[in-house]
């Protein structure tokens, strides 16, 4: 029996977004909540049999409102199809003491399956022909990931068995010390499972929008994080057929999306473009990071508030990084402003090895200049 | 350079305007709004105004509001004609809908490249915009403001020379001090509590010690990002530790699970065990007492028989213990027998001894008197000498004469026959004698006759008892009478020794007594016999002994089982008992092969369960101890603090760069206001003090400039100028003379033009007659473009009159 499967990950529902202000950080805050009813639907209208989390559904075991585990719990009661699967991740995970989980549980349904011991566990009182091997987090870090068990089990041949997982990926997760639950391609290869679902990793995994007879997966999250989050948020859809082939693809599921680009500015042109390239697409749903740097002429300097001004009006939030961007204070300019002799024209080409310097400089004499 | 003409087609709100400068003075007259400021700017912008408009650019937007014709219009231009050492310059410009710029050069060359037009423009110029707007356009307030401030400031002392510094650093209306003052401010608002040189808090004020107010941003977000960095490693450290009891907590629950699951299984056979226990020792305690009575069994015939054999050797061993008595008695008699003739035979040595002593004392007459007396004779002998001896005298013979000899007689010696040249002593008495002399001499008041009498009667009495006793001397006269003491003493202990050995008897009983033993025999000796006698006895004290335990065995054994029938049929009850208990034993739980006995098993129950009941107290204990730390957890992780660790990192060290930046700016500051105070401001000073002179109508003489620039009164040479006392008028007109001498000091050779905006307004007649001869000097060499609404002004200065309609 062929199953569809709508897999995602790394929801993250609770994240504080401290660094951000009022409104945007509020708005943040619901978003991850938001993208799960968001997702529902979209597997309800695939008509997927399966809605799986592979793990961090919650940003963290503790400091979530009951009123926020509660909605999402009630949220995954709407979901359609035969089962809902979550798995406990590495910022949610579960050690048998963890009330977060005890609340979730309490408000769930029976479709709801929550997967946080390493036992397998057979979908068939769903309907389905599937064996589910979870590999859940029990901590926060590990140097050993928890897909050993698998090994030692028999499966069923005759099911579509699928290890759902959650942990850095070798090659696509920067994990330098191995302190996630650290997986290779080859390891998860080696266990007779037809499908892996991972979660963790932050991008989607295998960077394409569509594949075919692909076996290891990771969605990303579904909804950007921050400024280093350069996609629109991502879940996979996932068909296995009778034969256990496998054909994927990518759904956007994101709201808002992160800015964080470097612009080298010349002229006022250059600042038209900055401010075309974000007002483009969405920009109230856009939080942006611009680095700006070069040497522009004074009227240029100038006209980069009025930017700033039009950018802050219509994205959700704008940071700003001008420090590398200054006045390009040439002789010509000093000697527009200044008179020959004059001590700030003298000062000024003390400094002239050195633009921040001399940048910095100009300023100062600008602001003292009656 | 100067300027030939203006024209404009349209410019704010010039229309079709051309007019014509000449070199020297040129008066631009015309009433209030006629154009006059409008012209100048017209010239301004011809000169300098690009023609490409940005309209983002906010001077190019206040540049066409101010002069694009109102209410249409969209073009606006200007032509300007220079005129310098090479030839004319023609710059034409336009501004708005069809912007364009165009220069004429003295070679014909044509430039129409805004870019092009600059770049030639600014090579004829000789000077940038900046010089041309604060000086030779500036409105002549500017001037004025610009003293104002400088004098106004605190740091203005009364020298001009520190005007003049001053008014010339600070044309752009940028005054010195303030500038400085905004680059402490600065560094201090950056910099402050931060040590630049070790790159760290100053005193070492980090967040363990943190400053709490007044400190520079520099340093805010040092603290800032190490405060991120300890709640991160806090927060960090808390999760390993949260991640670790839960680990332990886990591994204790296991623990705890296997310890409950093994005393389970333990506490299930433990009845049977304890049951065990209690039956097992009974069999060891029949098994012992089985073995017991075997032995019993054993031993009672061989006791009897062993009895009988030990009373027959005890008797044989008495009666050869009394042939030994009997010898030992004998061997005593012979002893005493020894003892007594040892004593008699002693007792009539010591007689012999006595005897031989007592005939020596006899031998010896020497009494105690006679001591006494020897020593009388012998002291008064030697108390006259010591009297006679107390003086001494020598005397020495120098001649003589006498036919006899002369003899010397000294104390109790014989007389002496001396010589001349002889010398002669005496201890109290000389006496010289010869036929015709006799001389004596004493020492003090002594009878010397009587003394030596004396001497003489005592020596005489010493001798003749000396030889009575038959000694030489008392010495010798002491000694006999020492061992005559001693014979006595050898007699009296002789005797004492006799009456010890008789102990109270009388000799003849002695001896009566030893006669009476008469022939003992041959007999062994005492130790001999007494050795025999022992080596017997103990002989029998070990067949007692033995006898004594066969005895009381026996005794016990027959008091418990009566006799060996009564023991058999106790054999038989003990082992039907072991019997029964070894049947109970069967039928319980099999005890475990790793457990010896019971006990064994016991121990490791009890184990199990101390072990169990700790764990769990443990258990409860660390439980306590995971809800603490659950609690202590922070809201943000490690990660979510990194990003805002980054940014605020990121700030530090962009605000530390800026605090280095500022601290070379510092630098540099100082250096060129340090150069700028070594220049030589003579030029100016010059030209200044020549300008004054004249605005003073030579009340100031131009030699009188001392070398610190100090201005004297003609009339007193000690009398200085206090800048701050110049009257209204007077600012102008010094204004008006910096101005100048600034201008003529930054043309130098060359010449140039100078735009002045009515600057007489305010100085009276005299003052204003100064300020027009001042003028003029100036435009003998440069040409100057005053303008004015008064024809009086206009009037005065003379020079070219251009009329603004």
């Amino acid at each position: 029996m062929p199953i569809k499967i709508f897999h995602t990950a790394d929801l993250h529902i609770g994240m504080k977004f401290n660094s951000y202000p009022e409104p945007v950080k509020s708005q943040l805050q619901q978003a991850r909540l938001e993208v799960l009813p968001k997702m529902l639907s979209i597997a309800n209208k695939e008509n997927c049999h399966l809605f799986v989390v592979a793990g961090d559904l919650f940003h963290n075991i503790k400091g979530i409102n009951k009123k926020t585990i509660v909605q999402t719990a009630q949220y995954l009661e709407e979901f359609q199809g035969e089962c809902v699967l979550v798995l406990p991740g590495n910022h949610d995970y579960d050690n048998d003491r963890i009330d977060l989980w005890d609340t979730f549980q309490k408000n769930v349904g029976d479709k709801t399956i929550f997967l946080n011991q390493e036992a397998p566990v057979s979908l068939t009182d769903y309907g389905l022909e599937a064996t589910i091997y979870p590999a859940p987090c029990h901590s926060k870090h590990s140097d050993t990931n928890n897909i050993g068990w698998i090994g030692e089990q028999e499966v069923d041949p005759q099911h579509i068995n699928i290890g759902i997982a959650h942990g850095s990926l070798q090659g696509i997760s920067p994990d330098i010390e191995s302190s996630y639950f650290y997986m290779t391609p080859q390891e998860l290869e080696k266990l007779p499972m037809d499908l892996w679902l991972l979660g963790h990793t932050h991008v989607v995994y295998p960077a394409h929008e569509a594949v075919k007879d692909w076996k290891v997966f990771n969605p990303g999250t579904p909804e950007p994080d921050g400024l280093d989050c350069r996609h629109k948020g991502h879940a996979w859809l996932i068909n296995v057929d009778d034969h256990k082939r496998i054909t994927a693809n990518v759904v956007s599921t994101g709201t808002y999306r992160f800015l964080d680009e470097n612009y080298t500015i010349t002229s006022a042109d250059d600042l038209d473009h900055l401010q075309a390239s974000l007002l483009k697409e969405g920009p109230e749903t856009t939080i942006a990071r611009i680095h700006l740097s070069g040497r522009v002429s004074g009227d240029t300097y100038s006209y980069r508030q009025e930017i700033y001004q039009t950018l802050e009006q219509s994205l959700a939030h704008l940071i700003i990084d001008d420090f590398n961007l200054g006045i390009k204070i040439t002789p010509e300019k000093i000697s527009q402003e200044f008179t020959e002799g004059s001590f700030p024209q003298q000062l000024l080409k003390a400094l002239a090895d050195d633009e921040d310097a001399m940048q910095m400089a100009y300023e100062l004499i600008l602001g003292v200049k009656k | 350079m100067i300027i030939k003409e203006y024209r404009c087609g349209r410019f704010a709100g010039l229309k079709d305007k051309s007019l014509e400068f000449t070199d020297g003075l040129n008066v631009v007259l015309g009433n209030n709004e006629s154009g006059k400021s409008t012209l100048i700017e017209g010239i301004h912008a011809a000169m300098f105004k690009a023609t490409k408009q940005d309209r983002r650019s906010v001077a190019d937007k206040t540049f066409y509001a101010k002069f694009m014709p109102l209410p249409d219009g969209d073009s606006i231009d200007s032509r300007l004609v220079l005129v310098c050492a090479e030839g004319e310059y023609t710059i034409s410009r336009e501004w708005g809908a069809n912007p364009s710029a165009e220069l004429l050069t003295p070679k014909a060359e044509k430039f129409v490249s805004e870019e092009k037009v600059k770049q030639v423009l600014d090579e004829v110029l000789m000077f940038g915009e900046g010089t041309y707007s604060n000086i030779f356009f500036s409105k002549q307030t500017h001037f004025r403001e610009a003293l104002e401030r400088i004098t106004k400031s605190p740091e203005t002392t009364s020298e001009i020379s520190t005007l003049l510094r001053k008014a010339i650093m600070e044309l752009d209306g940028v005054s010195v001090d303030e500038l400085g003052a905004k680059i402490d401010e600065e560094l201090d608002r950056l910099l402050k509590r931060w040590d630049v040189e070790r790159d760290c808090p100053e005193n070492n004020r980090g967040i363990n010690n943190p400053y709490k107010t007044g400190i520079g941003e520099v340093l805010a977000y040092y603290y800032e990002k190490e405060n991120l960095l300890r709640d991160m490693e806090e927060a960090k450290s808390k999760q390993m530790q949260y991640e670790q009891i839960s680990s332990q907590l886990k591994d204790l629950e296991e623990q705890i699970a296997s310890l409950q699951q093994q005393k389970e299984q333990m506490e299930q056979i433990e009845e049977d065990v304890l049951k065990r226990s209690q039956l097992e020792p009974k069999i060891d305690q029949y098994n012992k007492d089985l073995g017991r009575l075997m032995e019993i069994n054993q031993q009672w015939p061989k006791h009897e028989l062993e009895l009988e054999h030990l009373k027959k050797e005890l008797t044989e061993l008495e009666q050869e213990n009394e042939k030994l008595e009997q010898e030992k008695a004998q061997a005593a008699k012979v002893l005493e027998k020894e003892a007594l003739q040892k004593k008699v035979d002693k007792i009539n040595e010591l007689r012999q001894l006595m005897q031989q002593k007592t005939e020596e004392a006899k031998s010896i007459t020497i009494t105690k008197e006679d001591i006494s007396a020897l020593e009388k004779y012998q002291q008064d002998m030697r108390t006259a000498e010591a009297k006679m001896q107390a003086g001494v005298m020598i005397g020495k013979l120098i001649s003589y004469s006498g036919k006899t000899d002369l003899t010397v007689t000294r104390d109790l010696e014989e007389p002496e026959i001396i010589k001349p040249g002889d010398t002669f002593k005496a201890n109290g008495f000389i006496r010289l004698e010869s036929d015709h002399l006799s001389l004596e001499l004493k020492s003090g008041d002594m009878d010397f006759a009587e003394l030596r009498n004396q001497y003489e009667n005592n020596k005489e009495n010493l001798e003749a008892l000396l030889q009575k006793l038959g000694v030489n001397n008392i010495e010798a006269a002491k000694l006999k009478k020492e061992e005559l003491n001693g014979i006595h003493n050898d007699i009296v202990s002789l005797e004492k020794q006799i009456t010890g050995l008789l102990d109270g008897a009388e000799y003849e009983e002695l001896a009566a007594q030893l006669s009476s033993y008469g022939d003992l025999g041959h007999v062994r000796d005492l130790a001999t016999i007494e050795s025999a006698m022992k080596e017997l006895n103990d002989k029998k004290v070990g067949l007692l002994v033995k006898r004594e335990s066969l005895e009381t065995n026996i005794a016990k054994w027959q008091s418990e089982y009566g006799d060996v029938n009564g023991l058999l049929e106790q054999i038989i009850e003990v082992k039907m008992a072991k019997k029964e208990v070894e049947a109970e034993i069967e039928k319980l739980a099999p005890l475990p092969s790793e457990f010896e006995n019971t006990d064994m098993y016991r121990a490791k129950l009890v184990g199990l369960r101390k072990s169990y009941e700790e764990n769990r107290d443990a258990l409860q204990a660390l439980n306590r101890e995971y809800l603490d730390i659950e609690n202590s957890l922070p809201e943000l992780s490690y990660e979510d603090m990194k990003e805002a660790y980054q940014q605020a990192e990121e700030t530090f060290i962009h605000k530390l760069e800026q605090g280095k930046k500022l601290l070379k700016i510092k630098a540099a500051f100082e250096a060129t206001r340090a150069q700028i105070d070594d220049s030589s401001f003579k030029p100016v000073a010059d030209a200044f003090s020549r300008y004054v002179v004249t605005l003073t109508d030579g009340n100031f003489a131009s030699g009188d400039i001392s070398n610190d620039f100090e201005l004297k009164l003609a009339k007193d040479d000690n009398t200085n100028i206090p800048v701050e006392l110049l009257s209204t008028g007077t600012y102008d007109a010094v204004a008006l003379a910096l101005r100048l001498a600034v201008a003529e000091y930054i043309f130098g050779d060359r010449k140039g033009f100078i735009i002045l905006d009515d600057c007489l307004v305010d100085l009276d007649p005299d003052r204003k007659q100064a300020a027009v001869n001042l003028i003029k000097k100036f435009a003998e060499k440069h040409q100057v473009i005053f303008t004015t609404c008064s024809p009086e002004t206009a009037d005065l200065l003379g020079g070219t009159i251009i009329h603004m309609s």
